[in-house]
Order: structure tokens, then C-alpha cells, then sequence
């Protein structure tokens, strides 16, 4: 859904931020089993999110 | 009365035998806000290799009856980084500090280890050559005794310092890689890193780790962790860390009567991160209620009779 959207808002040019959820380990940003591929590399949800600028998510990656 | 609980791991004197697990305490800042590493007997490192590791995809980690599956992946910013940006950190860190490395040649292992050899902050290397997640000509090196010869002996070579080998459970007999260990110059082991398995979501007809399988760890795998550690402990003179879904005091007592020298506590720090002293205040609290004087008093004091 969150993929969808982030769609409908570059199609429409609207500015879009995505908050994230990932089964999580320690939540302190250390065990690294959270994280969501973004294009500057994975990034740890509980630590580096949970809130993502939209166009920065790659989903299903 | 007080216990003494230090305890000597191949050369690496602890002031308490209470240490946390590789991978599941990050660097060790990431915990300061809930655990003081000067109370903790050593603090082991997520594992470093030579390069900078991607890691899995995700999925990484799933929860299952009593314990968690994982497969990071070795995720990691590779030897030049940690040096760089993590090791100056580490000056005057208030405990031993283990630093786990992995790799996936035998030299590998040794340039890492050559490259952080120097580091006085470094008390001693944990050789992780029982990581499930990475493909190592589908193998593990802890699942073939001449491989771990090659990567403990190559290790051996790079440095004076004591060196940990960490084990892997997913193997037939675990003490022929403990001997294997032993001879090729280990200081002490560490034993046991995760039991491979999996999880499959029904609905989606797909595997629940974006690895397909992961490593179980957790209380679901103790009693597989105890049995090792004891039938490690009859074999091989080494000292043994135990580790393997403590969860408090008393699963840890159970590893030092079962022939561990020290413990890790890992999955127990995703629940409670404080976990770590708390095992260690019930060891404490043990030794107390039983009259104990020395931690060493109870390690291998297993009665069979």
C-alpha cells in the first residue's frame, strides 16, 4: 500500500514520507535485523526511521 | 560474602564471567544507555570483516516458539572502517574488549586480525567461523575440521593475543571441531553460535527470512547448547563461553556446572537489555544462597554419579 502511494505522490509531485515497520531485535539500532533497502544502502527502521522520505524507500528490494 | 567471579578465558582475565554475545550488542555504544560495559566481564563486537558487508536481504530477522530466527548477513563497514571511526572509541572502554571477526578465506582471518593486533584497547579476538548466513562454498568452517585448522592456525599466526574460537552446533559431532580447534592453537571457545532452520509464511507460500533460512537462537536452543558445552568440556582442556538462550541466572549457572568458564548472553538482550546484569546479579545472589566463595568452584561440577 505504502508502495502504491509513494507512486500516486511522484506521479502527482507531492512531497511523501513513509513511516515503516520490519520485525525488530533489539530496537537500539545494533542487532541490524530491521532494516529496509533505501538508495543510499539498507537502513535500520528502529534507528535511522521509522519515518523515510517515500522517494528514498526501495520497495521490495 | 562475597564470591569471586573472575575467571581466566585462554589469557583473557575477566573480572566477571558474564559477557554479551557477538552481533547482538552491536559496537557496544548502542546499549550505554541501558548497560554500563564496566559491570560486564568482557564485551564481544558484532563481527568485522576484511570488507564492508551489504547483508542479507530483508526480511532478517522472525520470531518462532521460544526463540528468534536471523539472517543478518554479517552486515558490517569492513576492517578500514572499524578502525577508523569505531576503534577510537574504545579508548579506555572500561571492560575487556573481544573484538569477533569473520571472514571467508583463511587469510582473510589473518589480515584482519594482523591489522587489529596492535590495538592495546583489544583484550582478545573471537574467530567466528560459524556464521550460518554466509555462503562459504555452502559450507560453514566450523563444520569441517581441516577448514577450522586452517582458519585457527592462520589467526594463530596473526597475533599473540588470546583467541576465542566461536563454534558452530550445526554439525555431527561437535567435539571433533573442538579438537580440531585445540590443536590448530586456540586459546578458548565459544560455543554455540545459532542452529540453522526457517520459517514459512502459509498464506504467501514464501519463506519468512529474505535468506530462505536463518539461525535459531533463544531458549528454544539451550538444552542443544548445554549438551555441546558438556560434551565439549569432557574432550578438549580448552575453556569454554557458553552461550545458547540464557535467559537468566539460573540458565546460566546451568552452563557453568555443565564445564563453561564464562557465559554470553544474546537473544536475552532483545528482551531486556539490561539482561546481562541481571544474570549476572543472580549469579551473584547464587553464590550467596549456596555458599559459594569462588565462580570457579562451579564450572564442570556437573554431578553424574
Amino acid at each position: 500500500m505504502l508502495a502504491a502511494l509513494t507512486a500516486v505522490a511522484k506521479k502527482n509531485d507531492i512531497p511523501a514520507y513513509v513511516s515503516l515497520e520490519e520485525f525488530m531485535g533489539c530496537g537500539l539500532g545494533a542487532c541490524l535485523g530491521c532494516v529496509i533497502r533505501t538508495t543510499s544502502g539498507y537502513k535500520r527502521i528502529c534507528h535511522d526511521g521509522p519515518v523515510f522520505p517515500a522517494s528514498d524507500v526501495m520497495w521490495g528490494k | 560474602m562475597k564470591i569471586n567471579l573472575s575467571v581466566d578465558i585462554g589469557g583473557c582475565k575477566l573480572k566477571n564471567p558474564v559477557m554479551v554475545a557477538s552481533g547482538t550488542f552491536g559496537y557496544g555504544d548502542e546499549f550505554e544507555a541501558y548497560v554500563d560495559p564496566a559491570k560486564l566481564g568482557a564485551v564481544v563486537t558484532k563481527t568485522i570483516t576484511r570488507h564492508r558487508r551489504e547483508g542479507n536481504r530483508p526480511p532478517r530477522l522472525c520470531e518462532t516458539v521460544g526463540g528468534v530466527l536471523n539472517a543478518i548477513g554479517l552486515q558490517n563497514s569492513g576492517l578500514d572502517d572499524f578502525i577508523a571511526n569505531k576503534m577510537k572509541r574504545y579508548k579506555g572502554f572500561p571492560t575487556k574488549l573481544i573484538v569477533s571477526v569473520g571472514g571467508e578465506t583463511s587469510a582473510e582471518y589473518a589480515e584482519v586480525i594482523k591489522a587489529l593486533t596492535s590495538f592495546d584497547e583489544i583484550a582478545a579476538f573471537e574467530l567466528n567461523i560459524s556464521c550460518p548466513n554466509i555462503e562459504y562454498r555452502d559450507k560453514i568452517i566450523a563444520q569441517d575440521e581441516e577448514l577450522t585448522r586452517r582458519a585457527v592456525r592462520a589467526a594463530r599466526g596473526a597475533t599473540q593475543k588470546p583467541l576465542i574460537v566461536k563454534l558452530s552446533p550445526n554439525v555431527c559431532d561437535i567435539t571433533r571441531i573442538a579438537q580440531a580447534a585445540q590443536e590448530a592453537g586456540a586459546d578458548a571457545l565459544a560455543l554455540i553460535n545459532t542452529l540453522l532452520g526457517m520459517a514459512i509464511d502459509v498464506d504467501a507460500r514464501r519463506s519468512v527470512l529474505g535468506n530462505i533460512t536463518g539461525g535459531l537462537s533463544g531458549p528454544a536452543i539451550k538444552p542443544v547448547a548445554l549438551r555441546m558445552v558438556w560434551q565439549v568440556h569432557n574432550k578438549v582442556t580448552l575453556p569454554i563461553i557458553g552461550m545458547g538462550g540464557i535467559m537468566d541466572a539460573r540458565d546460566a549457572i546451568e552452563f557453568f556446572l555443565a564445564g563453561a568458564s564464562a557465559v554470553a548472553v544474546g537473544t536475552a538482550n532483545f528482551v531486556e537489555p539490561r539482561a546481562s546484569l541481571d544474570v549476572l546479579q543472580g549469579i551473584q545472589a547464587y553464590g550467596v544462597k549456596h555458599k559459594i566463595t569462588d565462580i570457579k568452584e562451579l564450572i564442570g561440577s556437573l554431578s553424574v554419579g
